[in-house]
């Protein structure tokens, strides 16, 4: 380029005002996605006006608390409770309500302005501009976080402050937050509005009625309650690993909705899918290592996991190009194995499935499970979920294969069981005749799981929910062939050309 | 030595419909091509998947012998990419926009500093480095698609529709980047509605219709081509009446009324043959024509491109129906 002649004479410029050379080169260690994702996000009126009325609402508390009850009074330690329960109400909002909810338009505005092709074309892959998006929101979430210790330390100086366990309910809120911010940006790649609405209105939901949420539980505590303080504060090893568990679930479950949103925006060349799923196993063999003595725990924990992954796997497009190939051909006796398992689309999705049933099955034959208070009875419940969720694939492999996003129509025919299973329910239930549904089981799995504290009892639950993943599986297998025939031809055009085809083939031959 | 560009036997269908179906050619390094064809042709389709933003279904496309399919990423570093549509974000100036996809290409520290001065110099882009790029004249906000594809320093440019909404000047300037780039020993390759720019802007010309190829050469073959089978094209002016001139071409044999105009309109005679040009101004005058202007046109691109790809058939406006009489 130094070469050629401008076509007007560039202008005379003042030294110090070459543009170029005002770029601040700190910048340069940082992604280029996040350069941009901060420079867009801390400029935007969702931020600056959440930032500014944290500040003031805080300020307020604080004078008003000090105020009503100064440094050394008798009522100081009751008002400093009272300040911790504000401070955290107002953090909350903050971080686990207005951060991630700016998170669903994070890829959804890249993709409505259809800027998405030219980020592909540069060293960006797809994960590392949704990470990027997602670093971007959880820096502006920290910033959030550090702007509240001056007053923490103000709050401090009115007493009753039980320093170890609020510091460690701030660092599981902001967590939470990050963890959060993963599923609104994972689920903004998705294109249906419909679905990113209920997203949010999930995640409000969870934030007002769910019980276990940190959050509320520390509101309680400062707002004069006990016990939910202390709580958080790790002082035995099963606490401690209880928690690593929790934080565990949070990280993967966020780690994972990255993946899914990256996925969703990814070029065929390029493969999320077996990465995701191996950090999926490694997920769950982290928590058996964690979690040996929380039987329940870690039930709860693999079921989440779990179903996670067989929806993702059931839901992946199934087109990527031969380049994908590639590194499964490295893999040598193993190929055809780590390909029916890792392998982008849910045509391999079906194989990790049964990969995922058989941790299930080896986990529950350990001692672990089986110790668990209705170890039995659960073992009867793994089917019947899993029947469940192949049900909705099934359908949608054998009438809306054409479906622009798998994921969304997944979802939508999964809620439409959900409720056939749930009408069915209330009229057995309103006809006690609840046990007597159990042969519409294999065409309505979600009844059974439903309806599971009824069926315990009847010998034929566990074989009527193996039938139906049985039947569910193999219709998946038969609609699986046309997409392994199309990779099987991936394959071979990957196989070095003969000599003579590659002669045939130059343009000097001709 | 291996062209620049290499496509053999491409496909893509989208469902049932075929929007490229088997096309091959091929560009040496250093031409500029011109590929050419009406909306819905598969140009774009055809540069997505050059831009290995889309999938072929069939065949093997190459940038400078690297498999677009098979080594997308060596791909992207050779190639730059001009969209038809191009969006940028409002948040940045044009300096902020070109220093993020420079820095989204891998460019660190005086590297960038560098290559960002030269290639915003080259595309002329310092003045209004500080100006908002969402806020741009059409013309501009095309010298920053170029700019932007730049960059990297590609060795092929895949430029669609780049003069599409220019004024007349950007048009120049444009021509001359394109210019400037090919004397650098750049490939581009570029799609375009104004035919007679490509014609003088590029090497060669690539004609496609309904995913087929249907001319592939310099311009001068092409109009020679459809010279020898596309007959003369003749202007006509009439003083008064100019409707009564289709009704007239409806009757004769191997007249073909191209386009109305006010005054008359553009006349396909089929045979390329002077002497039955002479004959034909000789019936309109016999038959009552006003003929005030009568000369032949000299071909072009765009005559050309339509004799290849046909023309829709141009009905004669419908006469006035007299209104029926009460009596």
């Amino acid at each position: 380029m130094n070469n050629i002649t401008p076509i007007i004479p560039a202008p005379v410029l003042p030294a110090r005002a070459e543009p170029a050379a005002l770029i601040n080169d700190f910048s340069d260690r940082l992604s280029p996605i996040l350069v941009k994702e901060l420079r867009q996000g801390l400029r935007q009126p969702t931020f600056v006006i959440a930032f500014l009325c944290l500040q003031v609402l805080l300020c307020i508390v604080v004078l008003v608390a000090v105020i009503s009850a100064p440094v050394g009074s008798p009522s100081a330690l009751a008002v400093g409770s009272t300040v911790s329960g504000f401070f955290f109400v107002l953090l909350a909002i903050a971080i686990l309500i207005v951060q991630p909810l700016r998170g669903l338009g994070a890829l959804a505005s890249e993709i409505k302005a259809d800027t998405l092709d030219l980020l592909l074309l540069t060293r960006l892959n797809s994960w590392r501009i949704t990470f990027g998006k997602w670093l971007a929101l959880v820096s502006q979430s920290a910033l959030l976080v550090v702007a509240v210790f001056p007053y923490l330390i103000l709050r401090y100086y009115l007493g009753g402050m039980q320093l170890f366990a609020e510091l460690l309910a701030l660092v599981t809120l902001f967590i939470m937050s990050a963890s959060l911010t993963g599923v609104t940006v994972g689920f903004s790649a998705t294109a249906s509005v419909v679905i990113r609405g209920l997203v949010a209105l999930a995640i409000l939901f969870a934030l007002v009625v769910g019980p276990n949420l940190l959050t509320l539980a520390v509101m309680r505590g400062g707002m004069g309650g006990r016990g939910s303080l202390f709580a958080l504060t790790l002082g035995s090893s099963a606490e401690v690993a209880a928690y690593a568990g929790e934080m565990l679930l949070l990280a993967f479950f966020g780690y994972y909705f990255l993946e899914m949103g990256a996925t969703q925006i990814a070029p065929p060349s390029e493969n999320r899918s077996t990465c995701k799923r191996l950090v999926g196993l490694a997920t769950l063999g982290l928590m058996v290592w964690l979690l040996p003595n929380e039987a329940f725990g870690l039930y709860i924990g693999w079921l989440l996991v779990t179903s996670l992954l067989i929806i993702d796997a059931l839901t992946e497009r199934p087109e990527f190009s031969a380049s994908v190939l590639r590194p499964f051909r490295r893999c040598g006796p193993l190929r055809n194995l780590a390909g029916a398992l890792l392998l982008p689309g849910w045509a391999s999705g079906i194989f990790f499935v049964l990969l995922l049933a058989g941790t299930g099955l080896v986990l529950s034959q350990t001692q672990v499970l089986l110790d668990l208070a209705h170890g039995a009875e659960m073992l009867g419940f793994g089917p019947l979920w899993l029947a469940s969720l192949l049900l909705p694939a099934a359908v949608v492999s054998l009438f809306m294969r054409n479906a622009k996003n798998l994921f969304t129509a997944y979802i939508i025919v999964f809620i439409a069981s959900l409720i056939v299973a749930l009408v069915f329910y209330i009229i057995g239930e309103s006809t006690d005749s609840v046990k007597g549904m159990i042969m519409l089981v294999p065409l309505c799995p979600a009844l059974g799981v439903m309806a599971f504290g009824e069926f315990k009892n009847v010998a034929p639950v566990l074989p009527v929910g193996l039938t139906s993943c049985g039947i569910f599986w193999l219709i998946l297998l038969l609609r699986s062939m046309p997409h392994w025939a199309r990779i099987r031809a991936l394959d071979r055009s990957l196989d070095p050309k003969p000599v003579a085809a590659v002669v045939a083939d130059s343009p000097d031959a001709a | 030595m291996t062209p620049a560009i290499r496509i053999h036997d491409l496909h893509r269908h989208f469902g049932p419909l075929k929007a490229v179906d088997g096309i091959s050619f091929e560009i040496p390094v250093g031409r500029v091509c011109g590929f050419i064809g009406s909306n819905g042709a598969g140009k774009t389709t055809t540069m997505r998947i050059l831009a290995t933003l889309d999938q072929p279904s069939a065949g093997t496309v190459e940038i400078s012998g690297v498999d677009v399919v098979q080594e997308p990423w060596k791909v992207r570093h050779r190639l730059g990419w001009m969209p038809d549509h191009f969006n940028v974000y409002g948040h940045m100036s044009v300096l902020e926009f070109m220093d993020f996809h420079a820095r989204a290409l891998g460019f660190r520290g005086k590297e960038r500093q560098q290559r960002l001065q030269e290639v915003m110099e080259f595309t002329d882009l310092l003045p209004i480095a500080g100006r908002p790029a969402n806020k741009l004249s059409k013309g501009m906000t095309q010298r920053l698609c170029l700019g932007r594809a730049l960059v990297h320093d590609p060795d092929v440019l895949v430029l669609d529709e780049p003069a599409a909404g220019l004024d007349p000047k950007a048009r120049v300037e444009l021509k001359h980047l394109i210019r400037l780039l090919a004397a650098e020993g750049k490939t581009v390759l570029i799609s375009s509605h104004i035919l007679s720019e490509l014609g003088e802007m590029c090497d060669s010309l690539i004609f496609i219709n309904n995913g087929k190829i249907i001319h592939d050469g310099d311009a001068a073959s092409l109009l020679r081509h459809t010279d020898a089978t596309g007959g003369i094209f003749l202007d006509v002016h009439l003083a008064s009446n100019p409707e009564a001139l289709a009704t007239w071409c409806q009757m004769q044999p191997n007249v073909e009324l191209v386009e109305a105009s006010k005054q008359g309109g553009r006349l396909r005679l089929a045979a390329d043959d002077p002497a039955q040009a002479a004959a034909l101004l000789a019936r309109m005058v016999r038959d009552g024509l006003p003929v005030m202007e009568f000369h032949r046109e000299q071909r072009n691109l765009e005559d050309a491109f339509m004799a290849m790809v046909g023309r829709p058939e141009m009905r004669p406006p419908p006469l006035p129906t007299q209104p029926e009489r009460m009596d």
